[in-house]
């Protein structure tokens, strides 16, 4: 097989983007019809699509299909990118939440009036730069698709650049993710100079070759490398940004960056920590376990004084990444396998969270606190439903995909001796039921005042995008056994043959350590 | 290691652990947006030194590594200074702590 084959999904993905640009500059010099279509952002009112919209869709799908083509293929061990399972599984979830973010935000790009080309393109080529970062076996690659990710969410955090919030969003976002940055390039400065390599592989070798306590290099390097991850993922001590972030961004962006920039970071330090830093895994074990612990609790805490659902939902997503780094100290295959299962369902989640947040807020966001959903359950009793279905995964309760996930990261939590993680799991969701139920609680058991602001009925386009994530979060919940065995066989560290497409759906019961 | 390195390696070595230094300080106390980008061009051109410094012992990959972190760092500064000017726009000033719109 040619070796560009490797990088498909990633080079269709960038031809979209050129050709949504390209496009765009074309049609609006040529002025006319074309440049007001663009102008008015996916498509208008008109119900029909954009051409930037479609091929954006199309290329997500296209990427989508190629990546599972890739699945069957293998790379040599010293590849710089990686043709294995644990890629095509982020490549899954990444391109299942863009494709879903895309899908959901049409409505709000035409509502304040965005330009949708430019949006479109940041996006692909957001959506480029993760899935370069899941699939990079090279220090120098891992760092292209981290910035390619970045800087692009910088520029999407500052869409609404009259909007004087989503400017200082950006900014802050910007100014704390270029610091990231540095640590991530010092780090892995350090980590080449203690191991003589860019290649993760070679490196892993070495590092299980030797022991990794005493390099002063190593261990300042795998140091360097995890606060800018953290700063990247959003880690309590290191999360300060991430909720001006989110609540200035406009939703859909916040939405992508809680559901991809997050998971593409997440996968990425899951794969450099367990699998290639694994041999020296006391060196990041003890601080891997204090950030988790910090990261379930504080954000919990502050998410109960919250009035306004976007900024609990950003505080929420904080808090979700505490839940995951729980499977990474675990560190086992279950571990992995858990927090990509996790991944799946909270992207799912927080994409269709985040979409129905800004339908209900109405132009300008104006109605977006807790006390705007009082009767939203009746007034709305599809979106209300909806919602109702993600808040319950997002607290943890059966029968939601939510629920299985938080269930397999406390399995492989105690598997691996690690009960004050698995406590403090529990405790802390405890916790989130409160702000979680609240919401709820506005929505079915409050009436609404005179003048409440009903929201339009959506669209049915995204009426399905909503019935969609519905549907696979509860499909996630009630049959969660085969899905988690396909994510251990895609994460098995040597690579397993290919299971066949039609496999018995299993039964419940969580699988045996 | 050191005597891989060479006097002049561990010199650059320890000159990049300053100029990080300096620049993670410069981040973390002074509120002007533009000095602030400047300490974090910094702290990249750092690590940038001890790439060149650790391919002296290790060989080209990390000249190569300090090739695309000077490119990505352009690409960073084009769009972070974008950002500076859409946000003077809005309030006249580039000091972080009067941006307040966003708190708690």
């Amino acid at each position: 097989m040619n070796h560009w084959v490797a990088l498909l999904p990633e080079v269709i993905l960038s031809l979209a983007a050129m050709f949504i640009l390209m496009h765009d500059a074309f049609a609006r010099a040529s002025g006319g019809g074309a440049g007001a279509d663009g102008a008015a952002g996916g498509g208008a009112g008109d119900g029909r699509m954009s051409v930037d919209c479609l091929v954006t869709l199309y290329s997500i799908a296209g990427a989508f299909i190629a990546s599972l083509w890739l699945m069957d293929a293998s790379a040599p061990p010293d590849a710089m990118i990686a043709l294995d399972g644990f890629r095509v599984a982020a490549d899954t979830i990444l391109c299942g939440g863009a494709l879903l973010v895309v899908s959901l935000s049409r409505d709000y790009l035409s509502r304040e009036g965005l330009r949708s080309p430019e949006f479109h393109a940041l996006i692909l080529l957001a959506l480029v730069g993760m899935m370069v970062l899941v699939a990079a076996r090279d220090l120098i690659l891992l760092f292209v698709g981290l910035e390619l990710m970045s800087i692009s969410v910088y520029i999407l955090t500052g869409f609404v650049r009259k909007n004087p919030r989503s400017s200082e969003a950006s900014l802050k976002y910007f100014i704390v993710g270029a610091f990231a940055s540095a640590f991530v390039v010092y780090g892995m400065a350090l980590l080449y100079g203690a191991t003589g390599t860019t290649r993760l592989a070679t490196a892993a070798e070495r590092i299980a070759a030797a022991p990794a306590g005493g390099d002063l290099l190593l261990v300042a390097g795998i140091g360097l490398l995890l606060i800018g991850f953290a700063f990247k993922i959003a880690a309590v001590p290191f999360h300060m940004w991430a909720p001006d972030a989110y609540d200035g961004a406009p939703t859909p962006v916040t939405s992508f960056m809680a559901t991809g920039v997050k998971a593409a970071a997440f996968v990425a330090l899951l794969r450099v920590l367990t699998v290639d830093l694994g041999g020296a895994a006391e060196v990041w074990k003890g601080a891997v376990w204090w950030l988790a612990i910090l990261t379930m609790i504080v954000p919990n805490l502050i998410a109960l004084s919250q009035q306004d659902v976007k900024r609990m939902l950003a505080y929420s997503s904080v808090a979700h990444a505490g839940y995951l780094l729980v499977g990474v100290v675990a560190a086992s295959e279950l571990g992995r396998s858990a927090s990509i299962f996790y991944l799946a369902a909270y992207t799912v989640v927080t994409a269709g969270s985040f979409a129905i947040v800004f339908h209900v807020a109405g132009r300008g966001d104006r109605n977006q606190r807790v006390q705007d959903y009082r009767g939203l359950g009746w007034r709305r009793p599809v979106l209300g439903a909806a919602l109702l279905v993600f808040l319950l995964s997002l607290a943890g309760f059966p029968p939601t995909a939510g629920f299985v996930g938080k269930l397999y990261l406390l399995r492989a939590a105690v598997d691996a001796g690690e009960i004050a993680l698995a406590v403090t799991l529990v405790l802390t969701s405890l916790v989130a039921y409160y702000y979680y139920l609240r919401v709820v609680w506005k929505m079915y058991f409050e009436a609404a005042p005179e003048d409440a602001h009903t929201p339009p009925p959506p669209r049915p386009g995204f009426n399905l995008a909503i019935g969609t994530c519905v549907a696979l979060i509860l499909l996630g919940g009630l049959f969660p056994g085969r899905i988690i065995d396909r994510a251990r066989e895609a994460l098995a560290d040597v690579p397993a043959d290919a299971p066949a497409p039609g496999m018995v759906v299993q039964a419940e019961d969580p699988p045996s350590p | 290691m050191a005597a891989a390195l060479g006097l002049n390696g561990l010199i650059a070595l320890f000159v990049s652990a300053i100029l990080f230094s300096i620049g993670v300080i410069g981040v973390l106390l002074r509120r002007n947006a533009i000095i602030v980008f400047m300490c974090i061009e910094l702290m990249l051109n750092a690590a940038n030194l001890s790439l060149v410094a650790f391919a002296r012992m290790h060989g080209i990959e990390g000249q190569i590594f300090v090739f695309f972190v000077m490119a990505v760092a352009a690409a960073e500064a084009a769009v972070g200074l974008a950002i500076i000017i859409a946000i003077f726009r809005h309030y006249e000033v580039v000091d972080l702590d009067r941006f307040r719109l966003l708190k708690w």
